[in-house]
């Protein structure tokens, strides 16, 4: 197994240097930033494998370096929030996130998030479809684009692997818990908001109306289904 | 006084020298016809009414009546036969007398009433000129400082009264513009200004001078906000009415501005503290961080004894339960009075009841729970959040005011279109008479004041945040013993999706 490589950005020194340890005793080589501005640095010049991002911090906050470094970047990012409050894990999700913690977490929990997520890194040689088309849009997940009516969109990676995972299981029901444990690991299920905001997103792309979808459908209390046109069950 | 007398002095003064000046035009007319025209009766007494008509239009009917008489007696004495004597008993005399006394009072009486109206005009242009600059200078009254001897000083100020004096309704306090008067009855002012009584204008003349004490109240709408008295040359009613109203706007408009200011400080120190409590938590949550993964850290990554086990392990269960209470604490900052933000969705109420255990399993400690809830009990219409708060203020309620071994219990059925969810502790149940009173913001009962602690926000934020689901939260004393806490919330229904 190649060693990770985790940049860790908080502003508390404290804090830092728990996780440096802990990380490293996991065999993981870990690099720390204390704030956004050195940690965007830092991955400029470097190459990680997973970023645990601080949520609140000065100068710019984790929510804006998170949407940074999707700019450019698929690279894992688990954010740590202080408030349970649902709109907050939203506004992380929403801004790129792959996964939050919340303050004050227990190591064992954060150790299982980092595997989670370092797992599904390799995740391009999948079955399925590496180009799909309907209805004017091309969706490339080799190079994880999208093009609705010839405009070019890029889909972050937790977007583009939960699109791939339903347009290889079209027109069937499927519960959250089993795209949850597809997509972000084993260790997932119980985080149906997770799915709320990347299906959501998915829609302000791929749907004409997203509050009247037509293809990502949803199933009360259950799932979501992929309805591919012209294949009416 | 002196002023006083020696004004009747010079007019009377005045009048005189008129007088002889009406009798010496006569005299010059006497003299023209006799000596130099030679006229007869008859033009001469035209010319005798033509002067008295001069004297009472222009200076008045004292000096018209002196006037007539002389015109009269030297028509009589030049004139009239036997010429050059007076012969009283002639009924032409007193034709003549008559005639010119009538014209002398309808003169005089005209050209007098005709004056009058050109200086009450006058009086009245000058006293709306007055009202306006005072309207000017009301608008600018700084409400930061006490109204009433602004509002006086103001008037005292456009009108030249001697002394102006304000006496607020609602504090009884009389403001004078200058120094205290004692002209002015502070019992009238009073009264006036506390007295539902409609328009009542006092006007009392000082004695021997032309100064008038006015006392006045200051309504609007009916409401009396308070008494303006005044020392001074006397005022029209109408003045007197306008100042008034002009007033009681300013006060009013003031008042409001006041109350209006109150009210934002209000608003901007609620905000304030919840700043304040949600910096004060994310700095206590920081360094809780910390030790809570340092000590996750030591307690997975390392072996250790049983008896160290227990240590950290008591380590980390005490950061647990600090950053529970550090979390609820935020949760209920951030919930300002009346202003409660809900996103309703259909939930369903045992995810609801478990996730709200879940969280305060740390501070309920090892309380044993008993959770009870209907099989085919419908989703309601609510927001998790909200409603997960307002159910751990009753569960932490339930284990202050119990003792530390007993139960709590939680039930949920469904009544109707409502499910009701109730909240039962095994404790001395609430004293009647404060059944509704643990509801108020800040309150604390009576007995446990010393002995539990807490904010006394709890339960009225769980009232609230019920409130704002269309339900209804209340309390009472269960049959077998213990407080309970019931609540109702709308069971969810299609037209509730937006």
């Amino acid at each position: 197994m190649t060693t990770a490589k985790i940049l860790v950005v908080d502003d508390e020194p404290q804090l830092r240097r728990v996780m440096r340890g802990a990380l490293t005793k996991q065999g993981y080589i870990v690099a720390d930033a204390r704030n956004g501005d050195s940690a965007l640095e830092m991955l400029r010049k470097d190459r990680y494998d997973l970023v645990i991002l601080d949520r609140n911090m000065p100068g710019i906050g984790g929510l804006e370096t998170c949407r940074t470094i999707r700019q450019h970047s698929d690279i894992g990012i688990i954010m740590l929030t202080i408030r349970k409050a649902e709109q907050d894990r939203i506004e992380a999700l929403d801004a790129g996130a792959d996964d939050y913690v919340t303050k004050p977490f227990s190591m064992p929990e954060l150790l299982a998030r980092i595997r989670a997520n370092l797992r599904r890194v390799p995740l391009s040689p999948r079955q399925g479809p590496s180009v799909l088309s309907f209805d004017g849009i091309v969706v490339d997940f080799s190079s994880h684009h999208i093009s609705v009516n010839g405009q070019d969109v890029r889909l972050p990676p937790k977007q583009s692997e939960v699109l791939h995972y339903l347009v290889t299981n079209p027109n069937v029901s499927i519960p959250h818990a089993r795209i949850l444990q597809a997509i972000w690991g084993p260790d997932y299920g119980d985080e149906v908001e997770y799915l709320h905001v990347v299906i959501n997103q998915l829609r302000k792309k791929i749907e004409p109306d997203p509050s009247q979808p037509r293809y990502i459908l949803t199933e009360p209390w259950f799932g979501y289904r992929f309805q591919l046109p012209g294949k009416e069950r | 006084m002196h002023a006083t007398s020696r004004r009747i002095l010079r007019l009377g003064l005045r009048i005189l020298l008129r007088s002889i000046g009406g009798v010496a035009l006569v005299a010059v007319i006497t003299w023209a016809a006799f000596s130099v025209l030679h006229a007869n009766a008859l033009i001469v007494g035209f010319a005798y009414v033509l002067a008295v008509l001069i004297v009472a239009a222009r200076w008045g009917l004292t000096e018209s009546l002196v006037t007539s008489v002389a015109a009269m007696l030297f028509l009589n004495y030049f004139f009239l036969p036997p010429i050059l004597s007076l012969t009283i008993a002639d009924p032409q005399n007193w034709v003549a007398l008559f005639a010119f006394f009538v014209t002398s009072a309808t003169a005089s009486k005209l050209s007098a009433s005709v004056r009058h109206r050109a200086a009450e005009a006058q009086a009245r242009r000058v006293e709306v000129d007055q009202l306006y600059q005072l309207s000017l200078s009301l608008m600018l009254l700084d409400t930061t400082r006490e109204l009433g001897p602004q509002l006086a000083a103001a008037i005292k100020k456009h009108f030249g009264f001697d002394t102006v004096a304000f006496c607020d309704a609602a504090t009884g306090v009389i403001h004078f513009a200058g120094t205290e008067d004692p002209r002015f009855e502070k019992e009238m002012l009073r009264a006036v200004a506390t007295t539902d009584s409609s328009w009542f204008v006092s006007r009392k003349q000082l004695e021997r001078t032309t100064l008038e004490v006015v006392v006045a109240p200051i309504a609007l709408g009916g409401r009396i906000l308070g008494s303006l008295g005044a020392i001074g040359p006397p005022l029209s009613e109408s003045a007197v009415q306008a100042i008034g109203n002009l007033a009681a706007v300013t006060l009013e408009h003031a008042h409001q501005q006041i109350a209006l200011g109150r009210l934002e400080v209000a608003r901007q120190n609620e905000q304030l503290r919840s700043i304040l409590l949600d910096a004060v938590a994310h700095d206590f949550l920081t360094p809780l961080t910390s030790i809570k993964s340092a000590v996750t850290a030591v307690r997975s990554e390392y072996r250790h004894e049983a008896e160290e086990e227990d240590f950290l392990a008591v380590v980390e269960e005490e950061a647990d339960r600090l950053s529970e209470m550090i979390n609820e604490i935020t949760d209920m900052a951030r919930i300002e009075p009346g202003k409660l933000h809900i996103r309703l969705r259909e939930s369903r109420i045992e995810d609801v009841v478990r996730s709200s255990v879940d969280r305060v399993r740390t501070i309920l400690k090892h309380r044993p729970m008993e959770v009870r809830i209907e099989k085919s009990i419908s989703p309601v219409n609510t927001d998790p959040e909200m409603l997960g708060l307002a159910l751990r203020q009753l569960l932490g309620n339930a284990m202050k005011f119990s003792p530390p071994e007993s139960t709590i219990s939680i039930a949920a059925w469904q009544v109707g279109d409502a499910v009701r969810v109730i909240v039962r502790d095994r404790g001395p149940g609430i004293p009647r008479d404060e059944m509704e009173a643990i509801f108020e913001r800040f309150y604390r009962g009576k007995q446990t004041r010393e002995t539990v602690a807490g904010t006394g926000m709890g339960l009225s934020i769980a009232r609230e945040i019920i409130n704002a689901h269309h339900g209804r939260l209340w309390a009472e004393n269960a049959d077998e013993g213990g407080a309970e806490f019931a609540f109702t919330l709308p069971v969810f229904r299609e037209d509730h999706r937006s």
